[in-house]
């Protein structure tokens, strides 16, 4: 149980935003997701990671380390995608050269570079928020009410469920292999791992063939029915959907505001 | 009246290996059954014919003295009366959470939703798992999921519960309590079907005991009777319970006397030794 205690999914059911209507966060989540895709200046972007960030951090109590930690992938990917932009994209004239091939940084890279981080930043922190607060089982039964085929569905549930049991199987190969000195060199190390590959694909094919069997016990018919008595899209609150009304047009006309403001 | 019935089941798997030789089964109503034998001599197969998951090669499977009819249709209607809670939890629960889970087969069976969670929380209260509602199966411990899969079937509120290998990895306590609620279910009317090799187990709770080896039953009759018969016990590489074995040693090479048969359970064995 305590390998699953730091991590995204358990987070996802105990923080202090887990019991807020989901359509209010996704709509908040999604919206300005999207608000954040117009912008044209890194100015609003900055402010939604900021915003989001402690919203993720200080409402739902998530972590910091933990946070950062997550958020420290796309930052990774953010600053790369920066310095390849201000490097290679923009023409005009060279404010910094680095004196190798005539490359050199330009005024209007640096601009779009930084304006793609901020915004990878400023998605992603709402995407983040959503991951972070929101158990996955009401993903589900949003996916369900708002009509998305069951074959999809019903898939994914399998597949998230089946995550974890997974795991167990592939550590327990893993340790297996490694008691009988598995992994110890570099050709027994890529011998080992394509065992464990295999392996666990037979197991997968033969847990298949057990969940059927359990499911046709339990008057599977082909269709995964799950009981949704939580919230539903009506439960939503005037006052919330005014809150997140009044958020998201602040962040259009901040777009508009802005307009191509940028850092040079 | 028999519940279940299997008559002269056969059945072959695929690579052509003869899993049930011409098996015969019998389940009286309101029964609790043990089902005992080794590894490999198809317990969990002859299971997942009671309520049509496998058809057999030849013979005819009976539930409340009906014959078994291969349609979708039959086949749902004997899935509600006959519950089967399969081996390995991990194989039986899906759902994101364990409420979600126990609704599951209810949901199928299209009753009104205040039903299904009338059922819900009572057989959660029944297995003894309340505030675990939110809690995804992979953060529960062997015995817990156990008992959830039980809830699940329970929900159903079938007529027959089939367990296979209910106590197989749990703990001690963990194993005792799954077999007080079968022993309350079955109180209360409900026809309990297990299958183990827990020896030790079967005596304490079963009114009647099954030995199935090599595909085929061998004996039937009370935990007495059955474990009366020693060397049949030990051929299908069964053992008696361990308070039988110190009472045969204690005959045979102490030299002892003991009036009765061999006594099966802590309790048989008091009783014996105030008495002598």
């Amino acid at each position: 149980m305590s390998i699953f205690e730091d991590t995204l999914d358990n987070y996802a059911s105990n923080n202090a935003l887990a019991d807020t209507n989901i359509y209010a966060k996704v709509i908040f989540a999604l919206g300005t997701m999207i608000i954040n895709l117009f912008a044209q200046s890194p100015i609003i972007p900055i402010l939604i990671f900021l915003s989001f960030s402690s919203i993720t951090i200080l409402k739902a109590k998530i972590a910091s380390r933990f946070y950062l930690k997550f958020i420290s992938v796309p930052l990774v990917f953010g600053l790369i995608t920066f310095l390849y932009m201000s490097l290679f994209f923009g023409s005009g004239e060279q404010i910094l050269s680095l004196n190798i091939f005539n490359w050199g940084i330009t005024a209007e890279g640096l601009n779009r570079g930084f304006l793609v981080l901020t915004k990878v930043m400023g998605g992603f922190s709402c995407l983040v928020f959503l991951a972070l607060t929101t158990p996955v089982n009401r993903l589900f039964a949003l996916c369900d009410e708002i009509h998305i085929p069951h074959i999809i569905t019903d898939i994914a549930l399998l597949m998230y469920r089946y995550i974890f049991v997974f795991l167990d199987v592939t550590l327990n190969i893993y340790n297996a292999q490694k008691t009988r000195l598995g992994y110890s060199g570099y050709k027994n190390s890529f011998q080992c791992l394509g065992i464990l590959a295999g392996l666990v694909f037979i197991q997968t094919w033969e847990k298949s063939d057990e969940l059927y069997n359990t499911l046709l016990s339990r008057g599977y018919t082909g269709e995964i029915v799950l009981i949704h008595d939580r919230e539903t899209i009506y439960d939503l609150r005037k006052t919330q959907l005014f809150l997140i009304g009044i958020f998201e047009v602040a962040l259009v006309i901040g777009i508009l505001l802005s307009g191509t403001m940028n850092i040079i | 009246m028999n519940i279940i019935e299997a008559k002269n089941i056969v059945y072959n798997y695929p690579d052509g290996t003869h899993a049930l030789k011409e098996t015969n089964f019998k389940v009286p109503k309101g029964k609790m059954v043990s089902l005992l034998g080794p590894n490999g001599a198809g317990k969990s197969t002859l299971f997942l014919h009671f309520n049509g998951i496998i058809e057999p090669t030849s013979g005819t499977i009976e539930i409340e003295n009906k014959p078994l009819i291969y349609k979708k249709k039959e086949l749902n209607k004997i899935r509600q009366t006959v519950g089967i809670v399969f081996q390995n939890p991990d194989d039986q629960l899906f759902a994101p959470t364990v409420y979600e889970d126990i609704a599951f087969g209810p949901m199928n069976m299209g009753i009104p939703k205040e039903e299904i969670k009338e059922r819900i929380e009572q057989s959660i209260k029944r297995v003894g798992m309340e505030g675990f509602e939110e809690k995804p199966p992979h953060h529960l411990s062997g015995g817990q999921k156990k008992r959830v899969a039980i809830a699940g079937i329970l929900a159903m509120q079938p007529k027959v519960m089939v367990l296979d290998e209910p106590t197989s990895g749990l703990d001690p306590k963990g194993a005792s309590q799954i077999m007080k609620l079968l022993y309350d279910l079955n109180k209360e009317g409900m026809t309990i079907i297990i299958s183990t090799h827990d020896v030790d187990l079967v005596p304490i709770y079963s009114d009647e005991v099954n030995v199935l080896s090599n595909g085929q039953i061998i004996k039937t009759g009370t935990p007495q009777e059955v474990f009366g018969d020693v060397d049949l016990i030990r051929d299908a590489d069964l053992r008696l319970p361990r308070i039988s074995h110190l009472f045969e040693i204690l005959s045979k090479k102490d030299h002892k006397k003991f009036s009765d048969n061999l006594p099966l359970t802590i309790g048989e064995a008091r009783k014996l030794v105030n008495s002598q």
